[in-house]
């Protein structure tokens, strides 16, 4: 077994094992987040590294999904009130996110690099705008009181392992795509999308595919998130939160699968422990305590975002990859590598 | 939304006589005010072994895009074994078995050399969505990846990520792309640039080889390979062609001496326009 294999197994029997010794602080709120993120954010990293795709539109499916759910789910409040029950919401909220990436995907399809990123972008602001000014579904104010499945009710551990359930299926399936003729298409068409045209393949239709595969995975995190959260509101499908994923990625390495959660491993961690930190109170000027946490958390990400930018631009699990090839050289010479140039190739 | 090509090949073969491998009818291309290919007539049939010349800027390689369906005539057709291309797609053409190599290199550099192989058998059998999570590489795609690898002198080179091959290498893995489909039309721009000349000589060896039934429309400034390969021979200037003859003909026709061969011309050694 290689590297790779070896250490993603060991860091998954942690995380199963880790309930018997975490407190339930760090699991059921802050792994379970990660969790969460790590998996709304593979499915860019997805998207990114084998389809050339940098999507800003996956942000939206995730909260689409527990918008969905709420509407559903949900008794009083704002919304449709449907009153379902927990199971059933989740299923139809899964074909809502996978059919509405269908269509943002086939719409973005034709499009690449600075456009595609836009489009994508544009979708994420409608989605916003959407929720905050259409009271049928939601409103700015946002729903609350949406209760999760009896089964995860009261249980965040039994919440965290279905996020590390749900976590391992999207793992597992980004990799068996890899070296699938789909995956293997797709990845051409992030090389070379005018060769793949000429050599017989439906570009955008294999771009879309994609899309659509990477928004159900979006979707699965944005029903936990909704499960363990019990609320939503527009503002948090908005440009902050939907760069915020972007940062994940690109901290925990855009081109490197595992990079999504270890991404969101810092992140979280980075918002919760940072604000604890004695000596960083400076930062943020005279502001009031809470706001004085958030400062400091933008003003910490951001310098980390630029040191990683600078010094690995595949992040953390690039240079995890790197501090493996030193120790063992030859492991790595001829390593099907994917790097990429932050110049743009542009010298 | 996908195009049936075996309905238009069956299409296409309805009228009596077999219609020619490849036709140009009137093909002009205008980038803006700018005239690059102007009525260009072209027949080539069965088996034929076609070189087209001329210098730097002609409108050869734009020529080429128009057949492949990279790029659309301002006016004329395209036909392909009697089926109008004019407005298909470049993903068709595989079906009609056309394959074709690109003069600035285009591969899949993040892949392997045979990722990359089996990429364009893939491509020209078309991707099956139940072959979603099956292992990419299958015993005969991959056995004839290595074929063409091993007479490419690629073979010790399967698993190396096509970005970290040589220059030389590249350009043999982009004909490459091209012979593994088993392709009944052939397009080459200019092969033979960026190759040694041992990698030269085996590069016409392997087109002298290619099936008596394979066409063959050659873009090449290396005289020495175009002429041990071609049968016929035009010449483009200008966006015009010139020049339609065997190869002898074209050594001694003055027009294509002033325009095309210049100082240079007469000792078959002309690299043409540089
Ligand atoms: N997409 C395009 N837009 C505008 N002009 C173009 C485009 N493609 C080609 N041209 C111009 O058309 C002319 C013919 O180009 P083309 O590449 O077809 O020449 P060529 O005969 O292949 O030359 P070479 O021997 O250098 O490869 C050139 O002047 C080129 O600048
Ligand atoms: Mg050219």
């Amino acid at each position: 077994m290689r590297a790779r294999e070896g250490a993603v197994l060991l860091v998954g029997l942690f995380l199963v094992a880790l309930p018997l010794f975490g407190t339930d602080f760090f699991v059921g709120s802050i792994m379970t987040r990660v969790l969460m993120l790590g998996l709304v954010a593979s499915s860019l990293v997805f998207l990114s590294s084998q389809g050339g795709m940098v999507s800003l539109a996956n942000w939206l499916v995730f909260g689409v999904a527990g918008f969905a759910v709420g509407n559903m789910v949900a008794t009083s409040g704002r919304g449709l009130k449907l009153g379902w029950a927990p199971w059933p919401s989740m299923v139809v909220a899964l074909v809502i996110c996978t059919a509405l990436a269908w269509v943002i995907g086939s719409l973005s399809a034709k499009t690449t690099e600075i456009y595609f990123l836009m489009l994508t972008l544009t979708f994420a602001v409608i989605g916003f705008f959407f929720f905050g000014q259409v009271t049928t579904f939601s409103g700015f104010g946002g729903m609350t009181g949406i209760d999760p499945p009896a089964f995860f009710d009261d249980h965040p551990i039994r919440l965290y392992y279905g996020a590390l359930a749900c976590s391992a299926l999207a793992y597992l399936s980004f990799r068996a795509i890899e070296r699938s003729p789909f995956g293997l298409a797709l990845q051409g068409v992030r090389d070379e999308p005018i060769r793949m045209a000429s050599l017989g393949f439906d570009v955008p239709r294999l771009r879309t595919f994609a899309f659509t595969f990477a928004g159900f995975f979006a979707g699965l995190a944005g029903v936990l998130n909704i499960w363990w959260n019990g609320q939503i509101d527009p503002t948090s499908i908005g440009i902050g939160p939907t760069l915020d994923l972007l940062i994940i990625a690109v901290i925990g390495g855009i081109m490197h699968l595992e990079g999504a959660w270890l991404g969101a491993f810092i992140f979280v961690g980075a918002n919760v422990y940072l604000r604890e930190i004695p000596g960083l109170g400076s930062i943020g000027g005279f502001v009031q305590e809470r706001v004085l946490a958030q400062e400091r958390f933008n003003t910490v990400i951001g310098l980390l975002l630029l040191l990683i930018m600078v010094a690995s631009p595949d992040g953390a699990s690039g240079v995890l990859a790197r501090i493996h090839s030193a120790i063992r050289p030859n492991a790595s010479a001829k390593r099907r590598a994917i790097t990429i140039d932050p110049t743009g190739g542009y010298k | 939304m996908a195009i049936d090509t075996e309905t238009l090949r069956d299409h296409g073969a309805g009228s009596g006589t077999p219609p020619a491998v490849l036709e140009l009818d009137g093909v002009s291309v205008q980038f803006g005010g700018l005239v690059v290919v102007s009525a260009v007539g072209l027949e080539l049939g069965r088996g034929e072994r076609l070189a087209l010349l001329g210098p730097n800027g002609a409108g050869k390689t734009t020529m080429f895009n128009v057949i492949a369906g990279d790029v659309r005539p301002t006016r004329g057709r395209v036909r392909i074994r009697g089926v109008d291309c004019t407005e298909l797609p470049s993903r068709v053409r595989p079906g009609l078995g056309v394959a074709r190599t690109y003069q600035r290199t285009r591969l899949m550099a993040g892949l392997s050399v045979q990722d990359n192989l089996y990429l364009a058998q893939l491509g020209k059998s078309g991707v099956r969505h139940r072959s979603l999570v099956r292992r990419a590489i299958d015993g005969e795609r991959r056995d004839r990846a290595q074929a063409i690898a091993e007479r490419l002198a690629l073979g010790h080179e399967l698993g190396t990520a096509v970005g970290e091959l040589s220059h030389g290498q590249q350009r043999q893995l982009e004909i490459g792309m091209a012979l593994v489909t088993e392709p009944d039309l052939l397009l080459l721009d200019e092969p033979a640039s960026g190759l040694s000349r041992g990698e030269r000589e085996r590069l016409t060896e392997t087109l002298l080889e290619l099936p008596a039934d394979v066409t063959l429309l050659l873009i090449e400034h290396d005289m020495e390979v175009a002429m041990a390969v071609a049968d016929r021979v035009v010449v483009l200037a200008q966006g015009g062609l010139i020049f339609n003859g065997t190869p002898s003909e074209v050594r001694s026709d003055p027009l294509v001496q002033e325009i095309y061969l210049g100082r240079s011309g007469g000792d078959g050694r002309a690299t043409a326009g540089s």
